[in-house]
């Protein structure tokens, strides 16, 4: 039934529109760009959505790209104190903290 | 071409799920109508409203919002189980900790408040306890736990004496009414459950809440924790904000020197082992736990007490086609939480999205876990994990928990954190 549905899907793939195939300009669903998505869906549920925190966590959503990557750059190298952050940002290599900084600040 | 296909199968979808409910047929609009699901995408069906599934239907909706999705939960508002131990202690409401479905329906996400009764995966359908069936291009099930009823003396109706509340809810409920009734100077025993279980670190932050309510209204009272276990979850970082908060009014008991748990009397609230009877003002006893019962009906464990699935896509290894998520399912080095269950979700949802859209790979991702749990209202900790996906679980590329010996200023700013958790994962999950 896998192989069925898979064949099936891959008939119409075009006609969906996913954020990945919005942003890879309607060619195959792009791993890469999803997975920024992806990458940053795990942000939110203690920075709020888009970054825009509810309650006592700090909200986000005022970083540029540059700002967040610095911020979590400095939370990796330790040279930046903090509750929690210290201990998650180590567990993301540059290029995801590059990814992660442009889907919730936009590039 | 195959987009007729998916409007027609769409249209006997919504004649199988409105007809019952006495919705005229020609309520049917291209794109949807008030009855159905959004779009005119593939069709995912989601089994189950919790933290895995309510996020599963969210996120398909995000990454795919063309997606027609489906979610069906027999109850019309979910009490989280996040947050129940704060309601014990006083510090949360139970409004707070109660979330409804609207917030998904205003997404496009059908909701249908019925069970599904069982599932024949070479058709790709659920009959649902109505008697409708509904079809899926891809169905994800997070039904969450059972609980296994042998031990000698507990069992469903034990549990109407002797709560679990390990199911938030109206259990929850019973167990503050039986705290709020015991005289100062007693005891509450709690009995955490043996491995695996949900949430970890769940018995510990009971026995502070506990712990936290009497301090406050009955301080010769006492928390005794009779364990199936000789280690628990952030134990350091527990044991040490009880000496803080609380002094002696918290003992634990490890498996090894409790001996083996026999038997419950509920009329008598006492728990037996091979050596001794443990008499309790108010007992807490949590069983031992399998995957929700609907996941057995669907014959997604395969003869076992939990669903084994790819560890990528969360696809069942039993039944193609169907992806199972949270405490059902196996996946290795996540522990049973309801953010892994929702980390879990997101992974899932793009994945079945990709799968949908015609992919026949799909990235193993790299996701995470944070659990707070309180102490006392001003006394927060933390134990925070992220993975990196591969075939054969989930490794870890950093976290940890709250260090040791921190001051107040810093356990008090991750009491706050852990409400700003509740408050933003719920939103993510229910809106
Ligand atoms: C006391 C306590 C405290 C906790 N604290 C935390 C915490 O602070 N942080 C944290 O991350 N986790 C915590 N957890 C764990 C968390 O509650 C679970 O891990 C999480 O709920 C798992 O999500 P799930 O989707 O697998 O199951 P659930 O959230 O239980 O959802 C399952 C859903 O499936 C539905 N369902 C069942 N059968 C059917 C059927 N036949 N048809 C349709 N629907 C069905 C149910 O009604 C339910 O809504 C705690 C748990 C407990 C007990």
């Amino acid at each position: 039934m896998k192989k069925a549905l898979l064949t099936t899907a891959l008939g119409v793939a075009v006609l969906f529109t996913t954020p990945a195939l919005a942003g890879s300009g309607g060619a195959t669903p792009s791993a890469e760009n999803l997975n920024g998505a992806l990458l940053a869906s795990g942000c939110v549920v203690c920075h709020g959505q888009g970054g825009d925190s509810q309650g006592h966590i700090p909200s986000i959503d005022g970083l540029n790209k540059f700002q967040m990557v610095n911020a979590l750059m400095e939370f990796k190298s330790g040279a930046r104190k903090g509750t929690i952050m210290p201990r998650i940002a180590p567990g993301y290599t540059d290029a995801q903290i590059e990814a992660i900084a442009s889907e919730i600040a936009g590039n | 071409m195959s987009n007729a296909k998916y409007n027609n199968t769409s249209r006997r979808d919504f004649l199988k799920i409105a007809g019952a409910t006495g919705a005229a047929a020609s309520a049917f609009a291209i794109g949807g109508c008030a009855m159905g699901p959004s779009g005119t995408g593939p069709r995912v069906v989601v089994v189950g409203g919790g933290f895995g599934g309510a996020t599963a239907a969210r996120y398909v909706k995000k990454f795919g919002p063309d997606f027609r999705v489906t979610l069906i939960e027999p109850q019309t508002s979910y009490v989280t189980c996040p947050f129940s131990n704060a309601y014990l202690g006083g510090i949360v409401d139970l409004n707070t900790i109660t979330h409804g479905y609207s917030g998904l329906s205003k997404i496009g996400v059908h909701v249908v408040h019925d069970m599904v009764t069982g599932l024949d995966g070479a058709a790709g359908t659920v009959t649902l306890s109505s008697g409708k069936v509904v079809e899926y291009d891809r169905l994800i099930v997070s039904p969450g736990i059972d609980f296994k009823w042998n031990m000698d003396g507990y069992d469903e109706a034990a549990s109407m004496l002797v709560p679990h509340a390990y199911k938030a809810g109206s259990q929850t409920v019973l167990l503050k009414k039986q705290l709020e009734a015991m005289d100062d100077g007693g005891t509450v025993i709690i009995a955490p459950p043996g491995n695996p279980f949900r949430c970890p670190p769940g018995p510990y932050e009971r026995a502070s809440m506990i712990a936290f309510y009497l301090k406050n209204h009955k301080p010769r009272s006492k928390v005794l924790i009779l364990d199936r276990k000789d280690k628990f979850s952030k134990q350091g970082a527990f044991t040490e904000g009880w000496k803080r908060r609380y002094g002696n009014m918290i003992e634990w008991v490890p498996a090894k020197d409790v001996g083996i748990i026999s038997s419950v009397d509920a009329g008598a609230r006492s728990i037996s082992t091979e050596m001794d009877t443990h008499k309790a003002d108010v007992l807490n006893f949590i069983p031992n736990q399998k995957a929700g019962k609907v996941a057995h009906a669907m014959g997604l464990t395969g003869g076992g007490d939990w669903c084994p699935v790819d560890q990528i896509t969360f696809e069942s290894s039993v039944v193609p086609g169907v992806h199972v998520i949270g405490d059902a399912a196996v996946i290795k080095g996540m522990p049973k939480s309801g953010n892994a269950a929702n980390s879990q979700a997101k992974v899932c949802a793009w994945a079945v999205v990709q799968l949908l859209s015609g992919a026949t790979e799909v990235e193993p991702a790299v996701t995470s876990n944070t659990c707070y749990s309180l102490v006392s209202d001003d006394y927060g900790i933390h134990v925070s994990v992220i993975w990196k996906g591969t075939a054969e679980g989930y490794k870890k590329t950093s976290g940890g928990v709250a260090p040791a010996n921190m001051d107040d200023a810093f356990r008090k700013a991750e009491a706050g954190y852990a409400h700003g958790w509740y408050a933003n994962i719920s939103h993510d999950i229910w809106g």
